[in-house]
């Protein structure tokens, strides 16, 4: 089985096979980024797409000095990202949404009420990541997911993808999990409040 | 710290590994000794638990179709990648060159800069048109830079050759404002009822904290684009120098 380094190489070299084999690599986790940072599938995709077809169109540009591929892929993913939240509509109806995302995610625990109470949880936390603005959402979707290991992306790399300061891409990451904190402590109020009036 | 504690940033600052490593030791003693601190702790360290496995689960539990084949996209590749070379090798001459024109103009607008430096004409200033060309010039090259990133549009050392021929530019820019703003402070000075000469006596409380202004930034600026070579924060900061530089050499047009 060829490296990635290798396969990058002989796709520079012109071969498509090699492009072949990094898009089947690279297509799921482009698209779980783009999911992470969009919040809608048929979006993710489009962008997940668009995000491999110009890499590989531009894997001339590539330098595996300056990063490894799957950052320079996640810078690339973002900014497609970036360009599909700036001609968003806000009256663009989702599919995808109004069923419900879809597949439903595997719960944690055991009983089936404590099953529900994860799967709110869940579904607020998702929510809440979503209505962060775009860098705060960028900031804290890269902390937790997409790095090497199956974990976040190091500051460093987070600095490099969204393109700002490392400083700055730890105070977003703060800040995004501040909000965070504050959003959920206010949806268990009113989730509590529900409960004391129903 | 907050009394005894720390501050709640302080502690999301430990959490996510922001601190300083003095500050974390600090922080590393002060838990030792604090049962209040270790439980907000833990009660963000639950908290980042529940975001992380949230997260985690929710985009590994996306629900995709299946991808386009790549055999869809193949056609799309070969043509983009011929296209995107020959693209690329256009766009960065054409700016390349724009940059170096703007240079040119900028440096050959010098020559008569020392004459003007001594001359009392308002008109000269305001009537060369090289300055203004040049720093034309140095905007287009850098209209469409904010997008690019290096490594992805461009490499960085074509940002590092564009980065300073733009620094350079808006230097010698920068002589031709000093320049400029002396002859503002002389006719704010004759409109006042002063004559020529005293203006002109007059005119390096002008000159000298513009000259001061000038290296700072000139100095200053070259440190920022080091750092920051190919990134937006520099092309912002040099199309801000630009646009200023062309509006300051414009000004004397409307007001002379």
């Amino acid at each position: 089985m060829p490296t990635e380094q290798t396969l990058i190489q002989r796709w520079q070299a012109g071969d498509e096979r090699a492009a072949e084999a990094l898009y089947q690599q690279h297509y799921k986790r482009v698209f779980r980024l783009a999911y992470g940072l969009l919040g809608d599938a048929a979006e993710a995709e489009e962008a997940a797409q668009d995000a491999l077809t110009y890499a590989l169109i531009n894997i001339g540009r590539y330098e595996s000095r300056l990063s490894q591929f799957s950052t320079w892929l996640h810078t690339i993913t973002v900014s497609r990202c970036r360009d599909r939240q700036r001609k968003r509509r806000l009256a663009t109806f989702s599919l995808t949404r109004w069923l419900g995302w879809g597949k439903e995610p595997a719960a944690p625990t055991a009983n089936p009420e404590g099953r529900l109470v994860a799967k709110e949880t869940q579904n607020a936390i998702w929510t809440a990541v979503q209505n962060l603005s775009p860098p705060l959402r960028e900031a804290i979707v890269l902390r937790h997911w997409g790095g090497a290991a199956g974990d976040g992306h190091t500051y460093r790399e987070i600095a490099d993808i969204v393109g700002c300061p490392i400083g700055t891409a730890q105070s977003r990451v703060r800040l995004a999990y501040q909000q965070l904190s504050q959003r959920l402590a206010a949806s268990e109020l009113a989730l509590l409040a529900e409960e004391n009036w129903s | 710290m907050i009394g005894k504690h720390f501050s709640e940033e302080m502690i999301i600052g430990y959490l996510y590994h922001t601190l300083t490593d003095a500050r974390r030791e600090e922080m590393d003693v002060h838990l030792l000794a604090c049962p209040h601190c270790r439980n907000v702790l833990a009660a963000h360290e639950a908290q980042q638990k529940q975001i992380d496995l949230a997260l985690k689960q929710t985009i590994m539990n996306a629900p995709a179709s299946a991808p386009v084949s790549f055999a869809a996209i193949a056609p799309q590749l070969r043509s983009g990648v011929r296209l995107s070379a020959r693209w690329e090798r256009l766009v960065n001459g054409f700016t390349v060159a724009t940059a170096v024109s703007g240079l040119i103009l900028a440096l050959l607008s010098l020559f008569p800069l020392v004459q003007l430096f001594w001359a009392w004409d308002l008109h000269l200033a305001a009537t060369d048109p090289l300055p203004t060309i040049a720093s034309v010039c140095f905007g287009l090259a850098t209209v469409g830079q904010f997008e690019r990133r290096p490594g992805i549009s461009f490499s960085h050392l074509l940002a590092s050759v564009l980065t300073l021929l733009l620094w350079l530019g808006t230097a010698v820019i920068g002589l031709q404002n000093i320049l400029v703003l002396r002859d503002l402070f002389m006719w704010v000075v004759m409109v006042q009822g002063s004559t020529p000469q005293a203006a002109l006596r007059m005119s390096p409380l002008a000159v000298l904290p513009a000259a001061i202004l000038w290296v700072i930034v000139v100095i200053g600026g070259a440190e920022y684009h080091r750092r920051r070579i190919g990134q937006r924060e520099s092309w912002r900061l040099l199309a801000l120098t630009i646009v200023i530089q062309l509006l300051l050499l414009l000004l004397p047009r409307f007001l002379f």
